[in-house]
């Protein structure tokens, strides 16, 4: 793996878990990919791209029964309270907002010039997860019981 | 003194989560207006008499950065506070902004106290000025 790429998963690694606990009270941990138990779920991935003194493109992908809860923490509902898809996505796509503000931040500095621009969110088929597990740029982890993925891309 | 807060960002979970932390702040508001765009938040602004203004920084259709310097351009930022509440804050970013009239910037994730502090300070220069 290039230095550059285990790098950046420290930072993600650091600023993801502090910001997901402090927006939904949920707790992940860093998970070796292989360890990651994906079968049976369905992932919704969110991602968006920064640009300014560095650019790139970041993304997470969990089951679509994680952004239920990740809505409701964050809403300050029960998980079992009616929610859209669209508010569970939306949710989703916040909380990579304020993941890619903290992250941007921690590998630019303080003074950086960076603009983000909106989340987009979508099913992520199989096939498209598995091939995301197989890239360098991708972080296993686990929040609560809920496996997921998280993805940082820098351009040099 | 209840207070017509207008709530700017394209995320509604993030409208709802300011919506929230406002009555759980115990903030007296008469209305709460929702825009998901600077575009809707002007056409608000131009229909309503607005107190206080939480708004994003990014955003599609016309960002934070944008309808403050539309409000600055027509003076309207003068007479309404515009408060920023992102996780985009890069400092360059927000210097710009707090040149351009903006009163304090709020970064997420944040809680009710926040928000508190931030309408009392505000709220309180206003009401005193």
């Amino acid at each position: 793996m290039p230095k550059g790429v285990l790098d950046l998963q420290e930072v993600l690694q650091k600023s993801v878990l502090r910001v997901i606990e402090q927006l939904t009270f949920m707790f992940g941990d860093p998970v070796a990919k292989e360890e990651l138990d994906i079968d049976g779920h369905k992932f919704v991935k969110a991602e968006m791209t920064f640009s300014g003194d560095q650019s790139g493109r970041i993304c997470i992908a969990v089951p679509f029964e994680a952004t239920t809860e990740i809505a409701a923490n964050i809403l300050g509902l029960e998980p079992e309270d009616h929610q859209s898809q669209e508010m569970t996505e939306d949710a989703l796509g916040e909380l990579l907002n304020v993941v890619c503000g903290h992250v941007v931040r921690d590998l630019s500095g303080a003074g950086a010039n960076f603009t983000l621009h909106p989340p987009v969110t979508e099913e992520l088929s199989a096939t498209d997860m598995d091939s995301a597990l197989l890239r360098d740029e991708y972080l296993g982890f686990e929040l609560e019981d809920y496996p997921g993925l998280f993805g940082l891309m820098v351009e040099d | 003194m209840a207070l017509n807060i207008l709530i700017v960002d394209d995320s509604a979970t993030v409208r709802a989560v300011i919506s929230k932390a406002l009555k759980l702040a115990g903030v007296e508001f008469k209305e709460l207006y929702q825009a998901a765009n600077g575009k809707e938040a002007l056409e608000i602004l131009g229909k309503d008499w607005i107190d206080l203004v939480f708004s994003d920084i990014s955003m599609p259709v016309m960002d934070g950065e944008q309808l403050v310097e539309t409000m600055k351009a027509s003076g309207l930022i003068e007479t309404v506070p515009v408060v920023m509440v992102s996780s985009a804050g890069s400092e360059p970013s927000v210097a710009r902004l707090m040149a351009n009239g903006v009163r304090d910037y709020i970064q997420k994730p944040f809680t009710p106290e926040r928000i508190r502090e931030v309408v009392d300070q505000i709220m309180g220069a206003v009401n005193h000025a």
